[in-house]
């Protein structure tokens, strides 16, 4: 084992060397570290711009940047965040990395297109920002850019919508990639219910993946359509309907958050039992709620419309829908807190991130059914009530799971463990700065303090000032996060092929794994989460 | 691996044909403008029904932005000279009006979709509004020349009910006008609308809140939530003009079922040949052929 070089030492295809072994690469491994460092370094960026705008925050009136400069840096963080750090962020890295090596097979289906994902990413990313920078003046609109019928603003509108869907399309290919190798590079003695729950939440994300993205792209043409031919399709002036845009709008966009949140549910399924030494409670269950998932979350898109006129009976359905989806979702979380229950818990960093994520998704998820409900909805949408909302669920939800997934597979992908203690003091810090930050924004957002708003009354200022200082310390133990993983490229402190007594197939191999990932076929498991073999060795 | 590499330089050949897309819809450069060009006459046809030119964006601005539906002209001052009939059908001019920090909407009454929520949502606004209602007052403006106040008096009290027995009479007030002065107000504030040929309107759902002095101060969108009416009337009170929150445009305008029949049965057909297609073909690609072998290290 300890003669068999790593993928780092093996170039894909070979003979390339240097930066080329990186940028022509066809391994699944190296182009998860390359998705890394790009979804790393977009990801400080917008954390950057997130702590400016709460300092801006922090007193009212001008504090440290004029209302134009507000309006474009909130743009530009939920652009950035969205598109470049929260939907690519688990499917493209860990999932590129280890959704073959969980199956057993030495790579994905479609090497080349993976490659071809990883440009359509940066071209898409590039693009996205150029966009919002050309045409006229700095970009306002926020992530959701209401086209093309945005208050007269001058920017690219075109452009950027083209960006995402340049994005969308990376993520919908690595999906039909992931589809296909589930598919037909699993290895022969793995039945569908021997796949861990990790590649299982990356399959029904990869579902949602391919079959919405085309959404996004049809609207693109109908608005090009619109422009170039003049058929009123949006525009009312032309007889066209401007909500039939937020609904395709929509369409794509809420089973997005979908994407967003399966994988990182699918990583702390497997952390869980992992670190509980236990078998996870209702494995089929956490299965199939992945694809009642999947399948409900397509199909409740409207209700971020409650407010921009529908019939009462289609607001009906849509808040129906959408507290279905709560079921699924709480499937998982008693799944996870039931395996939980009198297991061996050995606590890790890995853990504590998942422990955390669950507290702050169910907040996050039962704070959701406030806006699903139409009646709450009406009086607390627009506010910052709703910014709490989805950032308890894609920071808290996603983001945490990510750290969880960073801390968890780091020793595998790079061979090298990181320093337990600043890893504990980083997440503690992330975690209470997180709390000071959001849960004041709840209340502000009852007390009636709308989102995007610069400025604000003086009866909001002490939530404000609260949520700036959590800001900050949030801001700290991200960063201290970040530096710790750095800083074991220093140390570099070996780490075995099993350092958490995991049992699915990555912990069989060494780390970091060689190139084709496996030395021989692999033993599959009759069950993918039965713990006796390690828990006789240990 | 003929197919894997088919379909590698397929997917290449349809990124870059999209690449060059948005080019063409940007209407960058010279070439752009004929889109645009496009699409005044037809704006135009539809506003030349009865209805008065001005009130259309220029082609500039369209040349800018198809859709610029609300201008912003923030620091700009509204004409106080401009005279319309309240519901009472008393002349008054602005400049009696404003006298205190205003909030303006531009409505028609006989609206049978949206303005009804516009108004309902200031109503609204205006209950939860932690200013006094001696402080500031409401103006709703009807944009449609034919309307009449008999007409604002029949549509008022649906909305004042809303606010309860205490509301002073003229803290609210719904005017009506000749289409001259509605030209040069709506202009002023950077407001566009549209009459169809059924007499309804097509018209951006948006609040302008007004100093005292009658200069624009912040445009409010979306639903009117009352934190932003709050706040517009408190930096109208201080008469420094502010930057607006960033809201979806929302829009009035007349519904057409059947198109919309038409489309959604395209709609269906299409979709339903497309899975039936994309299933069989997945069916077919999905399934494991024995060639599907992984490679193992030495």
């Amino acid at each position: 084992m300890a003669t068999t070089p790593s993928f780092f030492e093996t170039p894909a295809p070979a003979g390339l060397t240097g930066i080329k072994a990186w940028l022509l690469t066809h391994d699944h491994k190296r182009l998860g570290l390359m998705y890394l460092w790009a979804v790393l370094f977009w990801f400080a960026l917008a954390l950057v711009i997130g702590l400016l705008l709460r300092l801006e925050l922090m007193t009212m009136g001008r504090t440290i940047m004029s209302a134009g400069v507000y309006n474009s840096a909130f743009t530009l963080h939920g652009v950035i965040m969205i598109f470049l750090f929260v939907i690519p962020g688990i499917p493209a890295i860990f999932g590129n990395f280890f959704l073959p090596i969980q199956l057993g097979t030495d790579d994905v289906f479609f090497p080349r297109l993976n490659l071809l994902s990883w440009y359509l990413y940066i071209l898409g990313g590039l693009l996205a920002i150029v966009s919002l920078f050309t045409a006229g003046g700095f970009p306002d609109t926020g992530w959701t850019f209401y086209v093309p019928f945005s208050i007269g603003t001058k920017h690219n509108v075109p452009m950027t919508v083209f960006a995402a869907f340049i994005l969308g399309m990376s993520s919908m290919l690595t999906g039909l990639n992931f589809i296909t190798t589930v598919h037909r590079k699993r290895s022969p003695n793995m039945g569908w219910m021997q796949i861990p729950l990790f590649t299982w939440s990356l399959y029904a994300t990869a579902w949602v993946q391919v079959l919405a993205t085309p959404v996004i792209s049809i609207t693109l043409l109908l608005v090009i359509a619109e422009r170039l031919l003049n058929i009123g399709l949006f525009d009312p002036a032309r007889g066209g309907d401007p909500i039939l845009y937020q609904h395709l709008f929509w369409m794509y966009s809420h089973p997005a958050v979908y994407v967003m949140i399966l994988p990182g549910m699918g990583v702390v399924s497997e952390i869980i039992p992992t670190f509980s030494r236990k078998a996870i409670f209702g494995y089929k269950a956490i299965v199939f709620s992945s694809m009642g998932i999947a399948i409900a979350g397509s199909l409740v898109w409207a209700h971020h419309m409650y407010t921009s006129g529908m019939s009462d009976t289609a607001i009906f359905v849509f808040s129906l829908l959408t507290f279905l989806v709560a079921i699924p979702t709480a499937v998982k979380v008693f799944s996870w807190v039931s395996t939980l229950y009198k297991a061996s818990i050995e606590m890790s960093p890995p853990l504590l991130y998942a422990l955390i994520f669950i507290y702050l998704f169910s907040v996050g998820g039962l704070t959701g059914l406030v806006l699903g409900a139409a009646g709450p909805d009406i009086h607390v949408h627009d506010t910052h009530f709703v910014v709490a909302h989805f950032h308890f669920t894609m920071f808290g939800g996603t983001g945490f799971a990510f750290f969880a997934a960073l801390h968890f597979w780091w020793p595998k992908m790079f061979g090298i463990m990181y320093n337990f203690r600043r890893a504990y003091i980083a997440a503690t810090l992330t975690t209470v700065g997180f709390m000071f930050h959001y849960v004041p924004m709840f209340v502000l957002g009852l007390m009636g303090m709308p989102r995007r708003s610069y400025d604000y009354l003086p009866q909001f200022a002490q939530g404000n000032a609260l949520a700036a200082v959590g800001g900050i310390l949030l801001f700290a133990g991200i960063a201290l996060m970040l530096v710790n993983l750095l800083l074991s490229f220093r140390t570099r402190v070996a780490a075995p092929a099993n350092p958490w007594g995991g049992c699915t197939l990555e912990w069989t191999i060494p780390s970091p794994p060689p190139l084709h990932n496996f030395l021989r076929k692999p033993d599959i498991q009759d069950y993918p989460y039965d713990f006796t073999e390690i828990l006789r060795k240990s | 691996m003929r197919r894997r590499r088919t379909t590698g330089r397929l997917s290449l050949l349809l990124v870059l044909l999209l690449l060059a897309w948005p080019a063409l819809a940007s209407g960058h450069g010279p070439d752009g403008h004929q889109s645009h060009h496009d699409a005044v006459p037809a704006a135009e046809e539809h506003a030349g029904h009865g209805h008065s030119q001005p009130m259309e964006p220029s082609p500039e601005e369209k040349a800018v932005n198809p859709a610029m539906w609300v201008e912003e002209k923030t620091g700009a001052s509204v004409p106080l000279d401009l005279e319309f009939r309240n519901e009472r059908g008393e002349r008054v001019s602005l400049r009696q009006l404003i006298d205190r920090p205003i909030l303006l909407l531009p409505v028609y009454y006989r609206c049978p979709t949206g303005c009804s929520f516009e108004l309902a949502n200031l109503a609204d606004a205006i209950r939860r509004s932690r200013h006094r209602v001696d402080s500031f007052r409401a103006i709703s403006l009807s944009f449609d020349a034919e309307e009449t106040p008999t007409v604002a008096a029949q549509v008022r009290p649906n909305y004042v009910a809303l606010l309860g027995k205490d509301f002073p009479r003229d803290a609210w007030v719904f005017l009506t006008g000749d289409s001259g002065a509605i030209a040069r107000l709506t202009q002023a504030v950077g407001f566009a609308f549209q009459k169809k040929d059924d007499g309804t309107f097509v018209h951006p759902s948006a609040l302008v809140a007004l100093d005292r002095n009658g200069r624009i101060i912040k445009y409010v969108y979306g639903s009117f939530i009352s934190g932003d009416v709050d706040l517009a009337l408190a930096e109208a009170a201080k008469g420094t003009p502010a930057s607006s929150i960033r809201r979806l445009l929302e829009f009035c305008f007349p519904a057409n079922p059947r198109q919309t029949q038409q489309t959604l049965t395209v709609l269906k057909i299409g979709s339903g040949v497309l899975l039936v297609l994309g299933g069989i073909g997945l069916t077919l690609f999905l399934r494991r052929k024995p060639t599907d072998q992984p490679k193992f290290d030495p």
